[in-house]
């Protein structure tokens, strides 16, 4: 992996990391949600500072550089996150509905 | 006395509504029976809510739209709070036949089942509304799969005119299927261990109104449909 593209990694991981504590902070997100934040960007701050194990793998897996298995990586947490948000999304909704017919029986009660 | 509740979504159903409400008054006067009524308007966009209040139609306002499921569901959970033995699901589009309703509420009375279904395929004279070739296809493909899941044959799958008792009314207040509910929630009930059973009714041709299952969406129906039957698991009681 070339230098230019390890300082990159750690930069991005570093304000990444960043913006996440400046949301929890701000109390914008709570640390629940933040969590997979905090651990994707120690994750991409190793793999640019120690690109040694990441070499191991690579091969390992079978990658032909570790460039590719650097967005693998991203990839493979991208869907994981998503996945996340699409039960976290689903759970809100089954609790909207709720709301809503427990709201309009109850006005319903009222008049 | 078992207290019968008939529940009748409607989303946008101006058309449809004081008529299908007048049959059922005009029904128990002739029969003395008391069904008691709610409709779930379900976020209706014309004038549903202005007829539901002018005719003094007994009904809850959804505040927002929830789909059929949600607005089933919400009848359900008023049943549920008010003491109800039996609740009738019955559309507000003139498709279902308030004569035929004590064909589907006797069998839960006479306790020979929890939860039956009026059906327009069992019986040997198909009169009435039989619904499209397309659409006979995708119920019977419907029916094939929870045979497979229950070896149970459920024959009408997507038919909305069932009538459940307490139990069940109480299984299907905590949940419901959103969307498309009525194969899964059959499934579901017979996976818990309750006893359906079909009773031959006819139907007719909605009058108004658009059906709530539009042609492109077929597919996705289908899709959502035969996965949540695959998927559904065995409960307890």
């Amino acid at each position: 992996m070339s230098d230019n593209l390890r300082f990159l990694l750690v930069i991005f991981s570093l304000i990444l990391f960043l913006i996440t504590l400046n949301l929890i902070s701000k109390n914008k997100i709570p640390i629940r949600y933040s969590l997979c934040w905090i651990f994707s960007s120690l994750l991409l701050f190793l793999v640019g500072i120690f690109p040694g194990f990441i070499y191991v793998i690579t091969k390992l897996i079978g990658f032909e550089t570790i460039s590719n298995m650097v967005i693998g990586i991203i990839l493979v947490l991208l869907l994981f996150i998503t996945l996340v948000l699409t039960i976290i999304v689903s759970g809100q909704q089954r609790k909207i509905n709720l709301l809503i017919q427990e709201i309009s029986i109850l006005k319903k009660d009222v008049k | 006395m078992n207290k019968i509740l008939l529940i009748i979504p409607a989303y946008n159903e101006e058309k449809n509504i004081s008529r299908v409400y007048k049959s059922i008054i005009n029904y128990n006067k002739k029969n003395h029976q008391n069904y008691d009524v709610i409709v779930i308007n379900d976020g209706s966009r014309d004038n549903t809510e202005k007829i539901l209040v002018d005719n003094d139609i007994p009904h809850i306002k959804l505040i927002h739209n929830l789909g059929i499921g949600g607005a089933v569901q919400t009848g359900y959970k008023y049943a549920y709070e008010n003491g109800y033995d039996i609740a009738v699901q019955f559309d507000g589009d003139g498709q279902h036949d308030i004569n035929y309703v004590k064909n589907i509420v006797n069998p839960i009375i006479n306790k020979e089942c929890d939860m039956c279904i009026g059906s327009r395929f069992i019986s040997n004279q198909k009169k009435g509304f039989q619904s499209s070739a397309t659409r006979r296809l995708g119920i019977s493909i419907i029916s094939f799969n929870i045979k497979l899941k229950t070896r149970k044959k459920i024959y009408d799958t997507t038919s909305g005119f069932r009538a459940i008792n307490r139990d069940i009314i109480k299984l299907f207040s905590e949940s419901y299927p959103i969307e498309y509910p009525e194969p899964i929630s059959t499934v579901s009930v017979i996976n818990t261990g309750y006893k359906v059973l079909e009773k031959h009714v006819i139907m007719h041709e909605r009058i108004g109104g658009k059906s709530s299952i539009g042609s492109w969406k077929n597919a996705y129906y289908m899709i959502n449909v035969v996965l949540s039957i695959i998927l559904s698991r065995k409960r307890v009681k």
